[in-house]
């Protein structure tokens, strides 16, 4: 099982492979179908974002181990123009593309941690986590 | 004295030639193969040099050549490809007349920018054609439903009830709902059932029609 990889993304189509690799890394991992949807649309969510507001940047993906448990942490780095309030950006409703702009906040809520890295003209990095739930 | 003019003369000699050797060289560094060496009248210290210098620009030109036939056959494999995506992409979003007024397109694969606009001229010019009154959306097939994706159908749901055709969306997956609901999609005014069969039947009785069992003539 490839337990790392890293996709480049400066195109939208770049948005779906990492999306599909993903998905299929959380089949392999044993995360059932629902979640390995959720971790599906949190990497498009991401990896879009990255299209739309950094034009290129990359989704990193690792299988992460907490003691007993596993899980796969998704990250998404770009150095574009940074977002200047965190906060402001996981809101529902918040958006500077004219998108739906619940992105952030719905890829807060299909995962089990997630934080955001980012200040104007510094690198962003977005990191998501989903812990395997004990069977 | 005569030693001196000899050694003069050859200084000089070595000097013309590797001039002549070195314009050659600054000319093959600066991209420019296409420079001859001129084979000298008699064999001298410069003979193996230049016959070797001469081997070593024929094979850089070889070497372009090569790479350069290699850049033409990928270019024309690329081409190849995206005649091949523009037809997946035709055939990726069909409108197929199910019944009089009742339209249905099933999406299959994945829907970027390009794709969302193509659907939607498809799908309009569809329902000018045949007059459409009810529009089934299959999403079946699409991996993935973002909040960019959502927005993508909803504007198209829009855009056809600004034609007087009225959207139902179905083949909505239960992992697919369970995630716009995390996603804060809201799709409230969106007609959805099911599946298909579902959607086909709300489009019957939408057009004041029934399916039922055919009478058996004794």
């Amino acid at each position: 099982m490839t337990e790392t990889f890293q996709v480049k993304v400066a195109a939208e189509a770049h948005v779906y492979v990492a999306a599909h690799q993903v998905k299929a890394l959380a089949r392999q991992m044993g995360f059932n179908e629902a979640d390995q949807t959720r971790l599906e649309t949190v990497t498009s969510e991401l990896a879009r974002n990255i299209v739309l507001y950094a034009g290129e940047g990359a989704i990193q993906v690792q299988v992460i181990t907490q003691g007993k448990r596993r899980g796969l942490e998704i990250q998404a780095l770009d150095n574009g123009p940074g977002i200047s309030d965190v906060e402001q950006a996981m809101e529902d409703g918040y958006t500077t593309s004219g998108g739906l702009g619940s992105g952030l906040g719905g890829a807060k809520r299909m995962t089990d941690e997630f934080h955001i890295e980012s200040a104007p003209g510094r690198e962003t990095r977005v990191t998501a986590i989903k812990w395997l739930q004990e069977q | 004295m005569a030693e001196k003019t000899n050694l003069d003369q050859y200084k000089g000699f070595v000097k013309e030639r590797l001039k002549s050797l070195l314009n050659v060289v600054q000319s093959v560094s600066l991209g420019d193969l296409s420079v001859k060496i001129e084979p000298p009248e008699e064999k001298d210290e410069f003979t193996a040099l230049s016959i070797e210098l001469e081997r070593m620009i024929n094979g850089l030109i070889e070497t372009n050549r090569v790479s350069e036939e290699r850049m033409a056959r990928l270019q024309a494999v690329v081409e190849e490809k995206e005649r091949l995506l523009e037809t997946v992409r035709e055939l990726s979003s069909p409108v197929i007349q199910v019944w009089e007024n009742v339209l249905v397109m099933p999406l299959i694969g994945a829907i970027d920018s390009a794709r969302a606009t193509r659907i939607m001229e498809d799908l309009l010019t569809g329902i000018t054609k045949y007059q459409a009154e009810i529009v089934i959306i299959d999403i079946t097939g699409v991996p993935v439903v973002d909040t960019r994706v959502a927005n993508h159908l909803i504007q198209t749901i829009k855009a056809a009830g600004l034609l007087g055709a009225k959207c139902v969306v179905v083949g909505i997956s239960s992992e697919v709902a369970q995630s716009l609901i995390s996603l804060g999609v809201d799709l409230s005014g969106v007609i959805t059932r099911s599946n298909l069969q579902a959607g086909i039947r709300y489009a019957m009785e939408m057009a004041g029609l029934e399916v039922v069992p055919k009478k058996r003539e004794r």
